[in-house]
């Protein structure tokens, strides 16, 4: 007869546990613990709310460092976005979506921050686990405020950060790499009374265009300038929380770069095109004066690569309308969500290598087409002070961008988005007109399980249309993030 | 054979590929005919997972035989891969029956399958465990799981505002 097995120092530790200070009364707390990192980001919130023990363990960074090593931190969605029903109008509420799981979840924020409280034209965007809310318009005096907020997705605490030094830029505001924040570029405003809107509008100043950057160090809530970026109007996009943290450092850089891009997608020399230095997006506007349609198309070898990543691969189609003489602005964007390029620059250039750039139109053909794509992200955005009623002048792009929808939306949902046509959704592109919030549209082919949220309320967010109704007539869409948990 | 003795004295044997789906066990034994005493298991929990682990044992083995992994290539051309035996839906529904335990059941295998280092029951188990909490609010967690509520009315006040989900009302 052999030896019993040899009860190892951390076995023995289970078997003299103190039954009182148990997570789960019953099993030991080391595999309470393993089974409390199995559960997903969605129910934490509720399980804070069991016992103190438990929300000691869930606010604490340890459970989620061992969580993340166990590889059990899916990639969270998160969408901000503003009621538009009477009861929850001008409540910012943010939406919880994990790709892996498929569940939406759904969480009023606290409507009493000042940020919210004073309206439009927050710049939010999320560091880590937290939620930073920079400006707001402050109603009353008629200017943008100061106030940092942050927001811990996690424990849904508030706490203030250190207030913006130069609230009243416009600008563009994006996260960030080692939990910072970048207030990128923008002009300096001036208000002007617009008598046919009996309204106050901000209005470019020539030559006032900004060089320099801000930088907001969420974990030391400390506010740096970076003086000079050597060019005017950056601008950038941040998706999947990494951002070009350096800008091109000259001139001839950027421009050799931007032509390079010109020739690979066979844009005339009046056509604008900008990037991030990662090149993880790219921005292609054109300039001819008037509104005018780029048109894009996907190719198939695109779309191909993008099926093949199969659910972890989401496509960023964002349209956005820049500029004050009211330019249409197509801003292509891929991202490979989870699996970032190592490569740089030309390794996306190359992911979106389109032969030629048409319509709207084709790229819902596209999109159809590409019916098994999963987990498709299409994002209408709006980078810029373009206003909602610049946006209604422009019924033939409307129309198109509407087909563009539809048929994304035909091509990824069960339903073939019939309830969707015979209601005439209006795009939730209508929507913006606030200073540097994009207007996003999240829409995804695999259908929503039911959340503890549907259960509970008449409203049903149950299944992609039903979020697709959801995002574009309810609620005024500000931003998507992306956590890793 | 591998004769596995529980706590309270039942004796058990074991194919020798059902034991050794145990690490530990696989580490300790010396030869075919071992006798190996488990004191912390009781009986009524070893039965279960000697029960577990005998289908998985079966499963697993199947790619193992060259005459059955024989027949697979030869019947299918596509490369079909059994090396993940969790990924067999029949296996998988067999796991969620298996599971159909109370909350303290669960927790005894669980224990014991820890103790035996079965990585997958393992895992099988405390993922049960999760689903069993996720999508519950507070007070459904802490009856399943018989647990005290120790926040005062007012901390659990200002968690709820703190948890208070959008459309509530609607």
């Amino acid at each position: 007869m052999s030896r019993p097995i040899p009860i190892s120092p951390h076995h023995f530790d289970l078997l003299r546990y103190n039954r009182e200070a148990e997570l789960i009364p019953g099993l030991p707390d080391c595999l309470a613990l393993e089974c409390l990192i199995r559960v997903p980001f969605h129910a934490i919130l509720d399980a804070r709310a069991v016992c103190k023990r438990w929300k000691h363990e869930l606010d604490s960074p340890f459970f989620y460092r061992i969580r993340r090593a166990a590889g059990l931190a899916p990639c969270v969605v998160t969408l901000l976005f503003r009621g538009k029903l009477p009861h929850t109008v001008g409540k910012f509420h943010l939406a919880l979506y994990e790709p892996d799981t498929g569940v939406f979840t759904m969480r009023q924020l606290a409507s009493n921050r000042p940020n919210f409280k004073k309206g439009i034209r927050i710049h939010a965007m999320v560091v880590g686990r937290e939620l930073v809310v920079i400006g707001g318009w402050d109603v009353l005096e008629n200017r943008s405020t100061a106030e940092v907020n942050i927001y811990d997705l996690l424990s849904g605490a508030w706490r203030p950060g250190a207030p913006n030094p130069a609230p009243g830029r416009t600008c563009c505001v994006y996260g960030l790499k080692g939990g910072k924040v970048f207030v990128v570029g923008g002009r300096v405003k001036k208000l002007v009374y617009d008598v046919a809107a009996y309204k106050w509008f901000d209005r470019d100043v020539k030559g006032n265009k900004l060089r320099s950057a801000l930088v907001y160090d969420v974990a030391a809530d400390t506010w740096l300038e970076i003086p000079d970026l050597g060019q005017d109007e950056c601008q950038g996009t941040s998706i999947n929380g990494s951002f070009c943290s350096k800008f091109w450092q000259t001139r001839e850089e950027y421009n050799n770069a931007i032509q390079y891009c010109r020739e690979l997608l066979l844009l005339d020399d009046k056509s604008y095109l900008r990037m991030t230095k990662d090149g993880k997006e790219i921005a292609i506007c054109v300039r001819k004066g008037k509104v005018m349609m780029e048109e894009i198309r996907l190719s198939d070898d695109v779309l191909g690569t993008l099926q093949q990543r199969g659910q972890r691969s989401f496509c960023f189609l964002a349209f956005a309308s820049a500029g004050y003489f009211s330019v249409l602005t197509f801003l292509l964007l891929f991202a490979s969500f989870l699996l970032p390029f190592a490569s740089g620059l030309f390794a996306s250039a190359g992911y979106c290598s389109t032969k030629s750039i048409v319509g709207a139109a084709p790229l819902a053909k596209s999109l159809r087409s590409a019916a098994p794509l999963r987990d498709c992200v299409l994002s209408f955005t709006s980078l810029s002070p373009a206003r909602p009623r610049h946006c209604r002048k422009h019924t033939a792009p409307d129309a198109r961008l509407h087909e563009a929808y539809y048929s994304a939306h035909r091509a990824t949902s069960e339903d073939g988005g019939v309830e969707l046509l015979k209601k005439k959704t209006p795009l939730p592109y209508r929507c913006q007109g606030l200073f540097g919030c994009s207007v996003q549209l999240l829409s995804c082919s695999s259908g929503f399980e039911s959340s503890p949220l549907a259960n509970r309320s008449a409203s049903a967010l149950h299944g992609c249309s039903a979020l697709l109704r959801l995002a574009s007539r309810r609620l005024q869409v500000y931003r998507l993030y992306t956590v890793l948990y | 054979m591998i004769k596995l003795v529980s706590g309270d004295g039942a004796e058990f044997e074991v194919e020798e590929e059902v034991a050794f789906q145990s690490k530990i066990i696989k580490d300790i034994v010396a030869d075919a005919d071992d006798v190996i005493p488990l004191p912390t298991v009781s009986s009524k929990v070893l039965i279960q997972v000697i029960e577990y682990c005998r289908k998985h044992a079966a499963v697993n083995s199947f790619p193992l035989s060259p005459s059955s992994s024989a027949a697979a290539a030869a019947s299918s051309s596509s490369s079909i891969s059994y090396s993940k035996p969790v990924s067999d839906p029949a296996l998988r529904a067999w796991d969620n029956e298996f599971v159909k335990l109370n909350n303290s059941s669960l927790f005894d295998i669980v224990i014991a399958a820890n103790y035996l280092d079965i990585e997958e029951l393992v895992d099988l188990v405390l993922e049960t465990v999760a689903d069993r909490i996720k999508g519950k609010q507070a007070q459904e967690i802490r009856r399943q799981f018989n647990i005290e509520n120790d926040f005062t009315p007012e901390e659990e006040e200002a968690l709820r505002r703190e948890n208070s989900w959008a459309f509530q009302n609607n």
